[in-house]
């Protein structure tokens, strides 16, 4: 399904202007705290309203200033997983899912829940308290409970970063299968950039509430457009180009047509590559897979690289031409 | 924490400020005449000290005005009385018998009537104690009377057998309302709460209100209001006082509000 | 022995209590979503009658429903009239005790999460299926400890009470306006048969208040 947000909006902190248009089944929000992500899914889902602009879901229009429509979330058909899953507290699982549906009789809303939490794997849950779930656990029922009201998409505000790191490689998997099952679309946002990878196709980076860059996820993680972008992704080796040269690298690239270069810190070899650059380590910074060196040049520029742990790394390192990423401003 | 500690610090020294002002009155080293009168005496006494002070600006007086029979409870409980007014024998009478009076002092100084007093507009157009008689019978009528610890209440009840009514069916019907004090029930009437009120002429006058009906000797018996000498204070100069409210200068102010002096 | 005043005394703190109910819900709803110089402001005005002597308060009820002030008049048209009736006595319980519902109830909604609402509103839930399901649910023991405290208040309110509807048996008497009254008139008896009324009815109701807040809690 089609989602377009071309909206703006100021707030006291910041300003919020964004325009997004996606049909992927599902698209990543990546970027810092603070980057408006949050403030996306709600304008979405219709809990803040912006100062002008259009928002549509398919081939409903939710809001349009200039038309003044705004339909009141109630009405937009959006399930919203919140990052605190905001399951309502007084009420059982079997409630918090059936609470919604109205005009349902029993028969209907047993059947409904009892799909659902079959789907989620939470049958044996249902006369349990939110206080007695685990963070897994309200994670799926709040999952269900959303998806009990038939929404067109789906919005999931950091659904992992509340959970253990030695669950979320699962959870990750199973609820990108569960979305997949669903046949919705959905929306995630995060800040963690091995998620959004890995749960969508599509990522919009955002920085300051404006959109950075944007692309499918196998093009944009491993060669972004902007400055900005590359930085966002993690990659700090950037470095300007002048006449195809990276002066502080001492290096010509001969015809290289973009003002600025990365180049991803494992795209290094310690042995051998098209180009090398001299330098001495100024420190390592030793992971369990993978060391992760800050070397130096001769004029003080650093270079950061990673390699696997146990290989040597001399007074020189090597990379290739395709490991180039061309870079504008 | 701090901050906290120093507004409450702050806020005690305040209220101890005004405790000391409090303690002021008692311990001014003169002689003090305390004198416990009778509610409905408020304004006349107030009157007659402020005369007497006029000539004798050494003497503090301090008067308590509150029903006659607080102000025997009081001096019961041990308060410091020199001169104690009654509105009502009774009292005096167990002043006496407990042996606060200073002997031979006891006189009957005043005597007043029991009235039936209206508010402004008299809206259920009371007449007379027999009209009003029958509006309590047939549960027609908010009267206020005093109660059973109040002269002027004990009077409404004397008032009361003479019509041959029953207090407690009256109180079923919900035609009584009870003050703690004659000034209670005065305002109650001038407020226009209730219908009408038994009160003194001497209330009735000083607010204004409209006396339809006197009660008689036949009814309730006079109205005397007993005076004398009480041995709990410790003035000295007491006694002078006294006569002076006896003589004649006072004896004017007391009827220009209505009392009869006797 | 008259059993009026218990009547009474129940039937004022129970109606009081109920207006106090819902009247306070009102409010700390409402005055939650404003701004906050207006909402301090009305934080302080709404508490006065806690602060103030019952004295006081009965003072300036009688100031404007005293059948001399021209809303009193008014209303004595149309046959309303606060002062000397026993429904007087509702308007002071009422206005006496309405601080100690209020605060504790704007308290419980302060610590209320907002994003619950925005999670039924996404859900589809109404505004005000939301308010009486999620909201109401999660603030019910403060809810309802603020509901006993003025019920409590309200029916051993004497000082306000007593200067609007005085003391009238068989109408208007309460038990504390009758207790204090026997008292006056040495009618040591009844004044201690009210107080042993009064204690009994007290225990009863904090037996319930208690039993009800195990139950919130235990669920």
């Amino acid at each position: 399904m089609n989602v377009i947000l071309d909206v703006e909006k100021s707030f006291p902190s910041f300003n919020f202007s964004i325009s997004y248009s996606s049909d992927a089944s599902l698209t990543t929000l990546l970027g810092p705290s603070g980057s408006g992500k949050s403030v996306f899914l709600r304008i979405l889902a219709g809990i803040i309203r912006p100062d002008r602009g259009v928002v549509r879901i398919g081939d409903r229009v939710l809001f349009d200033s200039e038309k003044g429509i705004d339909i009141p979330p109630q009405k937009r058909r959006v399930g919203y997983l919140f990052q605190n899953y905001a399951l309502f507290p007084t009420m059982n699982v079997y409630k918090n899912m059936t609470i919604a549906l109205s005009g349902s009789s029993k028969k209907e809303k047993e059947t409904l829940a009892d799909k659902y939490a079959t789907l989620l794997g939470i049958k044996h849950l249902l006369k349990r308290m939110p206080a007695m779930l685990s963070g897994g656990e309200k994670q799926r029922v709040a999952l269900a409970r959303l998806l009990m009201m038939d929404p067109d998409i789906i919005l999931l505000d950091e659904p992992f970063s509340a959970l253990d790191s030695a669950l979320r490689e699962n959870l990750r998997n199973e609820m990108r299968t569960l979305i997949e099952k669903s046949g919705k679309t959905a929306i995630i946002v995060t800040h963690d950039m091995e998620e959004a990878y890995y749960m969508s196709s599509y990522t919009y980076l955002l920085e300051n509430g404006s959109v950075v860059e944007h692309g499918r996820n196998d093009i944009l993680y491993f060669t972004p457009s902007t400055r900005r972008g590359a930085s966002l992704l993690g990659i700090r080796n950037i470095k300007e180009v002048q006449d195809g040269l990276i002066r502080d690298w001492n290096i010509d690239l001969g015809h290289f047509k973009h003002p600025f270069v990365a180049l991803r810190s494992d795209a290094f070899s310690p042995s051998s590559g098209e180009y090398h650059v001299d330098c001495r380590i100024r420190r390592i910074d030793e992971g369990i897979e993978k060391c992760h060196y800050v070397l130096v040049t001769e004029g003080g520029s650093e270079i950061y690289a990673s390699f696997d742990r146990g290989v040597k790394v001399g007074e020189r390192i090597f990379f290739d031409e395709k490991s180039l990423i061309g870079l504008s401003p | 924490m701090k901050k906290i500690a120093l507004v409450l610090i702050t806020l005690m020294a305040f209220s101890l400020l005004f405790a000391e002002g409090a303690k002021e009155t008692a311990t001014s080293g003169q002689d003090e005449i305390i004198v416990f009168a009778a509610a409905s005496l408020t304004d006349v006494m107030d009157e007659i000290i402020t005369l007497y002070k006029a000539d004798h600006p050494d003497v503090n007086i301090v008067a308590n005005y509150d029903s006659s029979g607080t102000l025997r409870t009081q001096i019961r409980e041990g308060a410091p009385c020199d001169i104690f007014i009654s509105a009502a024998q009774l009292q005096m009478d167990e002043m006496e018998a407990e042996g606060f009076v200073v002997e031979d002092t006891r006189v009957d100084l005043l005597e007043n009537q029991v009235t039936l007093a209206v508010g402004e507009g008299n809206r259920k157009g009371i007449e007379s104690f027999d009209q009003l008689a029958e509006l309590l019978r047939n549960g027609d009528v908010l009267l206020a009377i005093g109660n059973s610890d109040v002269p002027v209440g004990q009077y409404t009840q004397l008032i009361f057998d003479y019509y041959g009514l029953d207090e407690q069916e009256l109180n079923s019907l919900g035609v009584l309302t009870y003050g703690s004090n004659v000034r209670e029930v005065t305002t109650q009437v001038s407020e226009l709460s209730v219908d009408c009120g038994i009160i003194y002429s001497t209330d009735a006058f000083s607010a204004g209100l409209t006396v339809v009906d006197a009660a008689t000797p036949e009814m309730c018996g006079q109205v005397i209001y007993p005076a004398a000498l009480i041995n709990t204070g410790s003035s000295t100069t007491s006694s002078d006082f006294f006569e002076f409210i006896k003589g004649d200068e006072a004896k004017a102010v007391f009827e220009s509000v209505g009392f009869a002096r006797l | 022995m008259d059993l009026f005043p218990l009547h009474n005394s129940l039937r004022i703190a129970a109606i009081s209590s109920v207006i106090v109910f819902f009247l306070s819900i009102f409010a700390a709803y409402y005055i939650r979503r404003l701004p906050k110089l207006l909402k301090g402001v009305l934080d302080v005005v709404l508490t006065l009658p806690l602060v103030l002597p019952p004295t006081v308060v009965g003072y300036f009820l009688l100031l404007v429903f005293g059948l001399r002030r021209p809303l009193g008049v008014f209303l004595d048209e149309y046959g309303i009239r606060f002062v000397m009736t026993w429904y007087g006595g509702v308007l002071s319980a009422a206005v006496v005790s309405f601080p100690l519902m209020y605060r504790t109830v704007r308290g419980a909604f302060e610590s209320y999460d907002e994003t619950l609402s925005e999670a039924g509103r996404t859900l589809g839930m109404s505004n005000t299926k939301i308010f009486w399901r999620v909201m109401m649910p999660y603030s019910r023991s403060g809810i309802l400890a603020g509901f006993v405290l003025s019920f409590a208040r309200a029916l051993g309110e004497y000082g306000a009470t007593s200067m609007l509807i005085g003391y009238t048996p068989g109408r208007t008497a309460t038990i504390s306006t009758t207790v204090y009254q026997m008292w006056r008139t040495n009618n040591d008896e009844a004044a201690l048969f009210y107080v042993l009324i009064n204690l009994a009815i007290s225990t009863v109701v904090l037996l319930i208040a208690n039993l009800l807040e195990k139950k919130t809690r235990r669920s």
